[in-house]
């Protein structure tokens, strides 16, 4: 425990993505009975259930501001549930969706909240089959809450193996939705956009030829590549000048002095397939965002596994787990 | 001066070689962005070995001493609204950090610039040359600070005085020196280059300073004029005229530095925290350092961060023990998250 006690209290960078994230879901969650579910750490849980797979997932969400360009909540929530079951190789049945509501709250505001996330469900051609709703005494909580879960039927799980040797893409910018929140939370004047999108119809286009996916939210790329990593037990390198990053989200992230490698996204994909399935992958990434590109490879089976970054110099650095939460800098 | 023609690949070749005539050399950068700059770009793994690059004290939130951050942890418990700089948040003092208070239901708010701050009731004003001048103009129009700003080049004097390492030549921060002047780092004897903040601009000043050196001169060389003038931005250095002093300064690590502190002028004596809420500020604390943390060893450049004991180990950017973990541009953060 440390001088200040601050150890025991729960802090904003236990919810950051990070290694602290982690740390806290394991103690919190070891003596949970599991049945036949796999995968319950992962975006979603699989149980083998009358001869198919059944995918289930659940995910809460708060954002600062509701609304921002082109999305808000509402969106986020059903779109964030959604790709939580895609990249897992599922087709979506059903989602809830539960409000915690403030008092005081716009009922307009509400309303234009559901509307994003009934028009992603109608698109996607998904149920929203049930809810809740709560509302909480003025200054309880902060605006809307949002919880949902959703499951879904899964073909192929993807869940690997992966290998030396396997390509790891991109199918977009990577960052921007997280880089359009700061830039609205520091006042930045940007046309950057939420990325916020369902994964669907990719997902369906290249699933047969990728062993796993990750859609890259709260710790981005370091994130999603470390969770391989870890969980396959193979060193990643990802070479920094093949990322693609928008240079608007590059530029907020070196004025906030922030990892652009860590910056969420909610409409991109990061995925593993064999070497010989790259090009025809990356095509038919390019088919959806041009700005989709081989960012890495497997380099080999590991006891110890890292990820790495080669940087555009040429050198070859060890990436670290992000760790606490994103401040800015000072200058 | 390098030509900007000249690509990476022309000034590494041009390294090796300036390197090859030279024995072991020691090169220190002292700004928080050029360490990360150089570490992000693996800088260090491709240079020659007899070309030590080091870090000195070029983190404000670093130097930070630890009586300023219990000043202003202390102001945010007794109720008061304190606002700080996002990566001054986790910087503990004796007593935690502002983001412990925060979280034991203090008003404590991240601001980006000290104007933002003038909703509040104290500013948790910290930083160098670069910084200051912002702080003084909101202390104009009202701003009340807990003010720990330092002028720096009295830092990099203070660092060859103490000759505990071998510096063979600096790379100067170019955001102070933009408001400073380069001809301020005139009266600094050694080898100088003022570089700006891209990895072209990083390995052209070390290409310099091994030209330097080959030559054994001691010369400074304004590798970033886009942004510094000989004179410096001359508005804000009579900004931090009319409101600051110049007076010593205590920098954690090195100590009290003479010259070095930005002091609130009398004029403004009632923006200062400790006079207006000095009934609040009797009995903080001060002490900086956890049990076997080396950040004051780490900030004078005489350790590399992984040579402390708790790197990596109890320290850690999530649970940084000392000063040189917290910051985004902290020598220790910097290592860690970019090797």
């Amino acid at each position: 425990m440390s001088a200040t006690g601050s150890d025991e209290a729960i802090g904003l960078r236990h919810g950051a993505g990070g290694k602290q994230m982690d740390e806290l879901i394991l103690s919190l969650t070891s003596s949970f009975p599991r049945g036949k579910w796999s995968g319950v750490f992962d975006d979603s849980a699989i149980l083998d259930f009358a001869g198919s797979n059944l995918a289930f997932t659940s995910d809460s969400f708060t954002v600062k501001p509701l609304f921002f360009p082109e999305s808000d909540i509402g969106a986020l929530s059903l779109t964030g549930t959604l790709n939580d079951l895609y990249v897992c190789g599922a087709d979506p049945l059903g989602v809830s969706m539960s409000l915690i509501v403030e008092e005081g709250f716009a009922k307009d505001d509400l309303l234009r909240i559901m509307d994003s996330a009934a028009n992603v469900a109608k698109k996607e051609g998904i149920a929203i089959a049930t809810g809740d709703t709560k509302v909480m005494g003025k200054g309880d909580i902060d605006g809307v809450i949002i919880a949902t879960s959703a499951v879904g039927t899964c073909e192929k799980p993807l869940c690997g193996p992966v290998e030396m040797g396997d390509v790891i893409l991109a199918s977009r910018n990577l960052g921007d939705h997280e880089a359009c929140l700061l830039a609205l939370r520091f006042g930045y004047g940007t046309d950057l956009k939420s990325d916020c999108s369902p994964l669907g119809s990719i997902m369906r286009k290249i699933r047969e030829r990728i062993k796993i996916a990750k859609d890259p939210t709260r710790g981005g790329l370091v994130s999603s590549l470390t969770t391989i990593s870890q969980t396959h037990k193979v060193d990643i390198t990802f070479c920094e000048s093949d990322v693609p990053v928008d240079v608007r989200t590059r530029a907020i992230c070196e004025m906030l002095g922030i990892d652009r490698y860590v910056l969420a996204s909610e409409g991109a994909l990061i995925c593993v397939c064999k070497k010989e399935h790259a090009e025809g992958v990356l095509e038919d990434l390019r088919g959806f965002d041009e700005n989709a590109n081989i960012i890495g490879y497997v380099d080999k089976s590991s006891c110890k596994p890292s990820l790495y970054a080669r940087t555009p110099l040429g050198a070859l650095r060890r990436v670290r787990p992000h760790q606490g939460t994103l401040n800015p800098r000072i200058c | 001066m390098m030509s900007k023609s000249a690509d990476t690949g022309d000034l590494m070749k041009r390294i090796i070689d300036n390197a090859s005539v030279l024995g072991k050399v020691s090169i220190m950068e002292v700004c928080g962005t050029h360490t990360q700059v150089i570490s992000k770009s693996g800088i260090r793994s491709l240079l020659p070995e007899n070309v030590r690059m080091i870090t000195g004290p070029g983190c404000p939130v670093c130097i930070t001493p630890s009586y300023s951050v219990n000043a202003a942890v202390k102001l945010a418990e007794s109720g008061l609204s304190v606002a700080c700089f996002g990566d001054a948040l986790d910087l503990r003092g004796s007593g935690g950090s502002l983001s412990d208070a925060k979280g034991r239901g203090a008003n404590v708010f991240v601001v980006e610039s000290p104007a933002d701050a003038l909703e509040y009731d104290v500013f948790f004003a910290i930083g160098f040359d670069t910084t200051a001048p912002a702080t003084a103009c909101a202390i104009k129009e009202g701003l009340t600070v807990v003010n720990a700003h330092r002028r720096f080049i009295p830092a990099m004097e203070a660092l060859l005085d103490m000759g505990e390492t071998r510096i063979d030549g600096f790379i100067c921060p170019g955001h102070v020196a933009a408001i400073t002047g380069s001809e301020e780092f005139k009266r600094l004897d050694i080898a100088q280059v003022i570089s700006g903040f891209e990895v072209f601009d990083i390995l052209s000043s070390i290409c310099t300073l091994l030209e330097m050196f080959a030559k054994d001169s001691k010369e400074l060389v304004n590798e970033y004029r886009r942004a510094v003038s000989d004179k410096g931005n001359l508005k804000a250095k009579n900004t931090l005229e009319e409101v600051f002093a110049v007076g010593p300064g205590i920098w954690r690590g090195l100590g009290e530095i003479a010259g070095s502190g930005f002091i609130l002028r009398k004029k403004y004596c009632e923006n200062d925290a400790f006079i207006s809420y000095g009934n609040l500020l009797e009995d903080i604390g001060n002490g900086d350092y956890n049990d076997g943390c080396m950040c004051h060893m780490v900030l004078r450049g005489i350790y590399e961060p992984a040579k402390c004991p708790l790197y990596g180990n109890s320290c850690t950017p999530c649970d940084p023990q000392g000063p040189c973990m917290v910051s985004f541009e902290g020598a220790c953060n910097v290592s860690y998250r970019f090797g």
